[in-house]
């Protein structure tokens, strides 16, 4: 199953018969998708069916059947565990503008970013003095900094707590809609992935194919209130019966 | 234990005591004259020896001598050994081709190379330092591969994720993150450095050095002397290794993150 969004000149990334196989087991069925270029869009599928598999095949991690091409080699990752790409012996705003120095970066939007990201107050620590969570929004900070135009965010807000995390979904949907990079984010949480998406795309277990993508029908300006809304729900239960019928 | 932790004087008294010890017993074989005075000299005579290592100026042409020779031959090394163990822990086909080459060399006690290389290059500095840098070397690249083997992969992926240049990433991500291997490589190759300078001192070759003043003193009996460059020698490695540490602790302040 393709799925085609937008002309061919404004796709972002193109996936096609995407597939990993392990000690001779295919983890997919030759996944195909195609994700317009500035579209947020969510990936919602059962543990272990190659979520994070298929993120490392877009940023060239790994090695894959199938073929997968972007747009643009600035590509942004931010992973399940902000420890493993936040460099220790940097500071905080140091690390924000890595791989930049800092002759090379706008100081103003690095400091716009520190305040929306509240980072601020730890600009000059070492990030050993930051907790799990604040380290997560440092490295979505980093990815906002450099206008990567893909980011790729997998279970970002999953070591944050409740309050944060509901900051953070409309920080980044914000930050979304003024720098307008094309994200793919991996979520657990249903509520997030249709808060946050343009487009949820759901996946089967293994062998892991597109068992459907739902188009995401909300206003683009989104507060917290918008889950209890009607259309919020129809979507909610349209991604859970997908999700459970196996 | 909470008496060690909180009473910082102490503590200070309790790690100088073994050494108090050792002075204590040593007073106490002298004074009893349990062995020769020209064996075992007294601790007044070796203080005073010691102390005119700063007045002397012969002494401290000897002093310095082995310094610059110590800090020339770990230079070398600590470039070469840290950009080789790069390499090698970084691309497998060196490590592959270079391992077993690497554990040869370093199975060599590196002192029986000193006669090969004054055939070489004759009793000159080069074999000294040659001798030295054999020894030191293998173990700075085995510590700097280990480090970049042991670094965490998500960061070694991040030359792909930031389309890092080589250089760019081995100097801002790689050699960080594996500096607290490298620096262990390097504590470990200076004190081999110290032992290798002084034997080759000590065997010919040279008028000025440690090593050599060490042996003038054997031959003229002048125990004093070869005890007081003994007690500096120590002192030497021990504020080498206070100095690596308190740069350790500075540095590496980051590690808690790990």
């Amino acid at each position: 199953m393709i799925s085609r969004v937008g002309e061919e000149k404004s796709r972002s990334i193109e996936i096609r018969g995407f597939n990993k196989v392990y000690s001779n087991k295919s983890v997919f069925d030759n996944i195909s998708l195609d994700i317009a270029k500035g579209e947020f869009v969510c990936i919602l599928g059962p543990n272990g069916c190659g979520k994070t598999t298929l993120m490392k095949g877009v940023i060239g991690l790994i090695d894959h059947e199938g073929s997968i091409k972007t747009s643009s080699k600035d590509i942004n990752y931010v992973g399940q565990d902000p420890k493993e790409l936040i460099l220790p012996w940097l500071t905080v705003s140091s690390n924000i503008i890595f791989p930049k120095t800092e002759n090379q970066v706008n100081k103003e939007k690095l400091f716009s970013l520190l305040n929306v990201s509240r980072l601020i107050d730890y600009k000059d620590n070492f990030p050993k003095s930051l907790s799990g969570g604040m380290m997560q929004i440092l490295l979505i900070t980093r990815s906002l900094m450099h206008d990567a135009d893909i980011i790729l965010l997998d279970e970002p807000f999953k070591s944050l707590d409740f309050e944060t995390s509901r900051d953070m979904r409309i920080k980044v949907r914000e930050l979304w809609q003024s720098y307008n990079p094309t994200i793919v984010m991996i979520s657990h949480d249903i509520e997030e992935a249709i808060f946050m998406a343009d487009r949820i795309v759901v996946l089967s277990a293994k062998p892991t194919r597109i068992k459907k993508v739902i188009k995401v029908n909300l206003p683009k300006e989104r507060t917290n209130s918008i889950i209890i809304s009607e259309e919020f729900n129809q979507i909610k239960r349209e991604v859970l019966d997908e999700l459970s019928a196996e | 234990m909470s008496f060690l932790q909180n009473n910082k004087i102490s503590n200070g008294f309790i790690k100088l005591s073994g050494i108090a010890l050792v002075l204590v017993l040593w007073c106490i074989v002298y004074s009893l004259k349990l062995y020769s005075p020209l064996l075992i000299p007294s601790p007044v005579e070796v203080a005073k020896s010691l102390i005119s290592f700063i007045s002397d100026y012969n002494l401290l042409i000897h002093l310095g001598a082995t310094m610059v020779r110590i800090f020339a031959a770990f230079i070398v090394s600590a470039i070469f050994g840290i950009i080789l163990g790069l390499l090698i822990g970084y691309y497998a086909i060196i490590d592959h081709s270079s391992e077993l080459l690497i554990d040869f060399l370093r199975s060599i006690p590196g002192i029986v190379l000193f006669p090969l290389f004054i055939l070489f290059f004759g009793t000159s500095e080069v074999s000294r330092a040659l001798v030295a840098i054999f020894v030191a070397i293998p173990i700075i690249i085995i510590n700097t591969k280990y480090g970049v083997k042991n670094s965490n992969e998500s960061r070694k992926n991040m030359r792909k994720i930031y389309k890092l240049g080589n250089l760019d990433f081995f100097k801002r991500v790689l050699i960080p993150e594996s500096s607290p291997y490298i620096f262990t490589g390097l504590k470990v190759a200076l004190s081999f450095t110290i032992i290798i300078i002084i034997v080759t001192e000590m065997l010919l070759g040279t008028r000025y050095g440690l090593g050599r003043l060490l042996i003038i003193s054997q031959y003229e009996f002048n125990t004093a002397m070869l005890f007081s460059i003994i007690i500096l020698l120590g002192m030497i490695g021990l504020l080498f290794n206070l100095g690596f540490n308190l740069f350790e602790r500075k540095t590496f302040h980051w590690r808690e993150l790990e």
